[in-house]
């Protein structure tokens, strides 16, 4: 498969217009699962993984939801595209590193896809727009029963679903958010936040995943605890914390546009000027200038592009995917060059 | 300004970073904030449960310190805290009944289950509505039979009759 055509298609996640869309990017929902009939893939040898990984697609073709889908081999494309779909939110760090017998099944739009092989043979994911969690719940639950109609799934009667790791086991669900909040971080009000949902059982982590540096503004928060209470109470727990903090962070927003006008203001246009006129910007500090550009249009001013846009350039402006546009490896300067470039493009062309 | 970990570059960046679910800022060179930048692990569940696992403590006390299926010795889980194979949590079920007490609160899965009773093979669904004394007589001989994890399943569906 190309899959450098995937570049000009949209994944469903960036789309504007979805509940709670101004602080909510996007919702996520991933179930674990293991194969019973083999030890868990970090213990599998090679043989043990091939046959898992066929049986596993197997599976997948014969599902609705997947049975058209990409089955894309990660050991048959190189590492530009492997960081490509890390960046597109498909595969972990972890299933890029090892990729021999690994596997990622895409279905339409990038909405539901399969992991296989990763720390547990499974990894489902529904990944779509806004606050969406319980909608993506269901649907990667019947993924999941269809899954389950021809794969026998490790349990335990008291334990649930069984996984490589502990901290997944029970109904192996994480339900995450990406949010935006720059509101509370310009005001200084984002600790005493975070804070208050440690103790929700709600951890927070930062853009991509696993690692704890925060970009832009932006916030992956996800359930702790997989084990005791069932999916939709897990899925609704998250979905009514997210809504709490989507409201504290639009107070923010109001409250900094009414007493700090002129200072918003101006931290506004320098970003602005800055992504129309530099001839470098490394992802970081794009990602900041894109943050504060999110930030002016939820509040009704213009800055030449929409939310959907800005969205979709989180990832685009990531160095797989210039490396992916350009069909090449870059160096990093040359990726800020070209990323500035992008940049300076888009936020000239309609202003 | 100094880089506020090498303090002796200057500092070109301002480093966020979350710990313990709180944003710490930090004046960093290039070089510390692209070090800094590696993937880190302390905002991740694994990361809290191999301290807990490793902790200083002694080890847990507990007769099976090799899975019987995988040969996962407990010591190996302890240092990674990922399991071998389904086998490993009837093998260290003692132990990791622990663990996951501490790790998500509670020992009793509330969600769904991979296959209604009714497509389980025909001696496990005898056992589903089987009553103590039989799943107790069971038990007597799956011990005997020397088979640990039928033993294993019967108990734990003992235990649920009891605690209902």
């Amino acid at each position: 498969m190309q899959l450098s055509a995937m570049l000009r298609l949209k994944m469903s996640w960036t789309r504007a217009g979805s509940p709670r869309s101004e602080v909510v990017v996007s919702s996520r929902i991933r179930l674990a699962r293991c194969l019973r009939s083999h030890p868990f893939p970090g213990r599998s040898s090679p043989k043990t993984l091939a046959a898992a990984l066929e049986e596993t697609a197997a599976a997948a073709r014969k599902t609705r939801a997947l049975g058209d889908a990409a089955c894309i081999r990660l050991s048959e494309i190189d590492a530009v595209d492997r960081l490509f779909l890390i960046e597109r939110h498909l595969i972990s760090r972890n299933l890029a590193e090892t990729p021999q017998h690994r596997a990622v099944v895409v279905g339409e739009q990038e909405v539901l896809s399969l992991m296989i092989n990763e720390e547990d043979s499974l990894r489902m994911q529904g990944i779509d727009a806004g606050l969406c969690l319980e909608d993506l719940l269901v649907r990667v639950s019947a993924l999941d029963d269809e899954l389950a109609a021809s794969l026998d799934f490790a349990s335990h009667p008291q334990w649930g679903y069984l996984t490589a790791c502990p901290t997944n086991v029970g109904t192996g669900l994480r339900a995450s958010c990406l949010v935006h909040l720059p509101g509370l971080g310009l005001l200084g009000e984002i600790n005493p936040v975070l804070e208050k949902l440690s103790g929700l059982g709600v951890s927070v982590r930062g853009l991509y995943g696993e690692g704890t540096k925060v970009m832009g503004d932006f916030y992956q928060i996800s359930n702790a605890s997989t084990l005791g209470p069932s999916e939709e109470d897990f899925t609704r727990r998250m979905t009514r914390v997210v809504e709490s903090l989507a409201e504290s962070e639009l107070r923010a927003r109001k409250n900094l546009a009414k007493k700090e006008a002129l200072r918003l203001e101006d931290l506004v246009y320098r970003s602005l000027g800055t992504l129309q006129n530099a001839r470098f910007l490394p992802y970081e500090e794009a990602l900041h200038h894109l943050s504060l550009m999110r930030l002016a249009l939820s509040l009704g001013w213009r800055v030449g592009v929409d939310m959907g846009t800005l969205n979709e350039w989180t990832a685009l402006a990531r160095p797989g995917h210039l490396q992916m546009r350009e069909g090449r490896l870059l160096q990093p300067e040359e990726r800020d060059a070209l990323r500035a470039g992008l940049l300076r493009d888009l936020f000239n062309s309609k202003s | 300004m100094l880089c506020s970990n090498c303090h002796k570059n200057e500092a070109s960046v301002l480093f966020k970073q979350i710990i313990d679910n709180q944003v710490t800022q930090s004046s960093l060179c290039a070089q510390c904030a692209q070090a800094a930048e590696l993937p880190g692990m302390s905002a991740s569940p694994l990361f809290d449960l191999l301290a807990q696992l490793g902790g200083g403590r002694k080890p847990v006390r507990g007769r099976e310190t090799t899975c019987r299926s995988c040969g996962l010795r407990y010591e190996e889980f302890r240092r990674t805290g990922m399991l071998g194979c389904a086998d490993c949590y009837t093998s260290f079920a003692a132990k990791l009944e622990r663990v996951l007490q501490s790790v998500h609160g509670s020992l009793r899965h509330g969600g769904k289950m991979p296959q209604p009773a009714a497509d389980r093979p025909a001696s496990a669904r005898a056992t589903e509505n089987a009553g103590p004394q039989i799943l107790r007589a069971k038990l007597q001989a799956a011990l005997k039979a020397e088979d640990y994890e039928e033993a294993a399943r019967l108990r734990d569906r003992l235990r649920d009759l009891e605690k209902r």
